[in-house]
Order: structure tokens, then C-alpha cells, then sequence
């Protein structure tokens, strides 16, 4: 089967993940235009080292601090396609979290995320067609201990993209929202390593077979796949006890 | 093209109408049957084609009803009230839309036009 792109430019929020480096190599091979964010000097960093080209035109975006500036960066290129990766890591039993924690975490998370789609589905209105992908967590439903935050975050957005798509449908705007397991990189990855980690895990999902499930999701024959939440975690939820 | 002709074909364009059938007394939602949606393309079109940054609450008139709430909880007076969230708009229409709110919603297609004239304005 030939999968098939009727749009040109792919945004990867968080591009500079292991995930948002292996979907680009796909997109490209694809023969689209990506663009990649990074929120660090770091993942400038990564960026360059395996898409020198792609490192001079990857826009700064930080969802703790959303500027017009950095929004009209975003939106250089009409973005087709938005594939939402960005999350950071804050793990803290929600009984210890403070204020200032909560605050700046949902901040950033659910209003500075919204703000971009928002400025980004309005460009898509304009033309017509969009298709947002956001990469959610098996923590949404099932958090472990200390993920209270996290979890919380990525259910919230979740329906975030769900509107969007509800709203937005009848004007060829699309959006789904992939829940994800232990993948072998990131925080999955730091997991993984853990010495003293109890639980001996084999359901993995590895970055090829994430990347390689995100291209097909992005490309015309997926679009249906819209409005809902789907999960990709090599049956780790699946089962009552790990 | 002066902002009525533009505003008046994004209209055309997006409620599926001939430009003749919108004058700037047509009533958007009310006999257009614009719905939110709609709103929110004519916001967007606008936004593109004038160069305007573009508030959708205020451009849409959509919080008439919960500004005037506001006013009565305050003793304030209506009109003036009204002034203030809608400087764009003249005293005379102001007072129009509270003489013709009972009727259903007051949103006309010269509320939008004064909207991107505002803009025209500060620009000189």
C-alpha cells in the first residue's frame, strides 16, 4: 500500500525527542517539509547533529512561556500537519506537590499547549485541512505512583484534541491522540534502566515501531481515526497484574 | 478594496451567498444563520486577509447580554457599559442594539466592518 500526504509541512512539537528524530527521517523520506521545535539548548543540539539542514529553521517554543514572537516562528510554514510530543518530566506524589508546581506545571502542560493549537488550527481553518496527532501516555488512564501531574496532563489534553476535532471536523481539521506504554527511549527508556526497578518487563514499544505507527496516522488513509484516543503499548495495560 | 467589500465576499464565500444578498444592515446570525463555526472562519479569513489580530468575543458582539447583566448588578448604566467593551461601534448603533436585543441576536454586518475600520484607524 502507498501511504499518501495531501499536505506539505509537518510541525513536530518536541522534535528533538528520540521519537520526533526517527518520525522525521520517515517524513522526509516522505518528501515533506518538517519542522521541529526544540525547548532547550540541548535539543537544539540533537536536532543539528542528525538534521544539520533542519537545525537553522527550528523555532523555539517553550509551552511555560507562549510569546506572539514565538507563535509567529511556529507558523512560518503553513503547518499541515502537528505532531504533539512535548511533555516534560515532573514526577511528585500529588500530596507533596506545592502550589508554585502545580501551577507552572498545568500552566505550561494544558493553557501554553492550547494556545499553540489554538494558533495553529486557525491557520489549518484557513486552508482548510489539518491533522493534529498528539502523543499521549498509558499514564493518562493508568498512572504509577508520582504521575498524578503527568497523567492528569495528558487526560486533559487529550480532550483538548478531541474538541479540536469535534469543532473543527466539518472544516477537515482531524486530530487524534495516541496513548503510549514503556517505549524504549526518554523517560520509558530511564525506567528501563532503573537497577532497583521490580517489575520485569517485555512489553515494550520500540522508537521504530512508534515512529513508523505515527506516519501511517498522519497519512490520508488514517484520517478517519479522528475524535478519539487510541493505545499502542504492546498489551502492558492489558492484563490485571504486571 | 475597502473593508465592506472584503468582509462582505469572506461572508459570501463562507455562508455559501451571493454578495448582493449582504448589506451592511443584514443581520449575520438572524437572517444569515451564521453559526459558531461561521463565526469562527470569518474570524480566521479576517485575521488573514486584513492583517487584523482579531478578538472573537468582541468582533461577534457575543457578550452583549452578559455585559449588560454586569451593568444592572452594578447600577451602571447600559449604553455606557456598552461603550466600553464595544469602542468601535458608535453611540447611535449602541443604543440600537438595546432597542433591538428582544428581537434575538444583534450582530450586523456593519458591527464587523466597524471592527476592521478600528484597525484601519490606528494604523492612520
Amino acid at each position: 500500500m502507498n501511504i499518501e500526504f495531501q499536505g506539505k509541512t509537518a510541525l513536530i512539537l518536541g522534535g528533538s525527542s528520540s521519537i520526533g528524530l526517527a518520525l522525521t527521517r520517515l517524513l522526509l523520506d516522505e518528501g515533506l517539509i518538517v519542522v521541529l521545535t526544540h525547548a532547550s539548548r540541548d535539543g537544539l543540539a540533537r536536532i543539528k547533529d542528525h538534521f544539520p539542514e533542519l537545525a537553522t529553521g527550528s523555532p523555539h517554543l517553550d509551552f511555560s512561556d507562549v510569546s506572539d514572537e514565538a507563535l509567529a516562528c511556529v507558523l512560518e510554514n503553513d503547518v499541515d500537519y502537528l505532531i504533539d510530543l512535548a511533555q516534560a518530566d515532573h514526577e511528585t506524589y500529588l500530596a507533596a506537590a506545592s502550589q508554585t508546581d502545580m501551577d507552572a506545571y498545568f500552566k505550561a502542560h494544558v493553557t501554553g499547549r492550547l494556545l499553540v493549537l489554538k494558533a495553529v488550527t486557525r491557520s489549518m481553518l484557513a486552508r482548510r485541512f489539518g491533522r493534529l496527532l498528539h502523543v499521549s501516555s498509558t499514564a493518562a488512564a493508568l498512572p504509577a505512583p508520582g504521575q498524578g501531574l503527568y497523567g492528569a496532563a495528558k487526560r486533559a489534553v487529550e480532550g483538548l484534541y478531541q474538541s479540536f476535532a469535534l469543532e473543527l471536523g466539518s472544516r477537515g481539521v482531524s486530530a487524534l491522540s495516541l496513548r503510549l506504554g514503556l517505549v524504549d527511549a526518554g523517560r520509558g527508556k530511564r525506567f528501563l534502566d532503573l537497577e532497583n526497578r521490580q517489575q520485569n518487563l517485555d512489553k515494550i514499544v520500540t522508537v521504530d515501531q512508534t515512529a513508523a505507527t505515527l506516519l501511517f496516522l498522519l497519512c490520508d488513509q488514517a484520517l478517519a481515526l479522528t475524535c478519539t484516543t487510541i493505545t499502542m503499548d504492546a498489551g502492558l495495560t492489558a492484563q490485571k497484574y504486571i | 478594496m475597502n473593508p465592506f467589500s472584503i468582509i462582505r465576499s469572506i461572508l459570501a464565500e463562507i455562508l455559501d451567498l451571493d454578495v448582493d444578498q449582504i448589506s451592511p444592515e443584514t443581520y449575520v446570525i438572524r437572517t444569515l444563520k451564521a453559526e459558531s463555526i461561521d463565526l469562527l472562519e470569518i474570524g480566521v479569513a479576517m485575521q488573514h486577509r486584513l492583517g487584523i489580530a482579531v478578538d472573537d468575543d468582541v468582533l461577534f458582539l457575543k457578550n452583549v447580554r452578559t455585559v449588560l447583566n454586569r451593568a444592572e448588578r452594578d447600577a451602571k448604566n447600559p449604553l455606557d457599559a456598552l461603550k466600553e467593551q464595544y469602542p468601535h461601534l458608535s453611540e447611535n448603533r449602541l443604543q440600537h442594539i438595546l432597542d433591538d436585543l428582544s428581537a434575538g441576536p444583534v450582530l450586523r454586518v456593519e458591527d464587523i466592518v466597524a471592527y476592521a475600520e478600528s484597525f484601519e484607524q490606528a494604523r492612520g
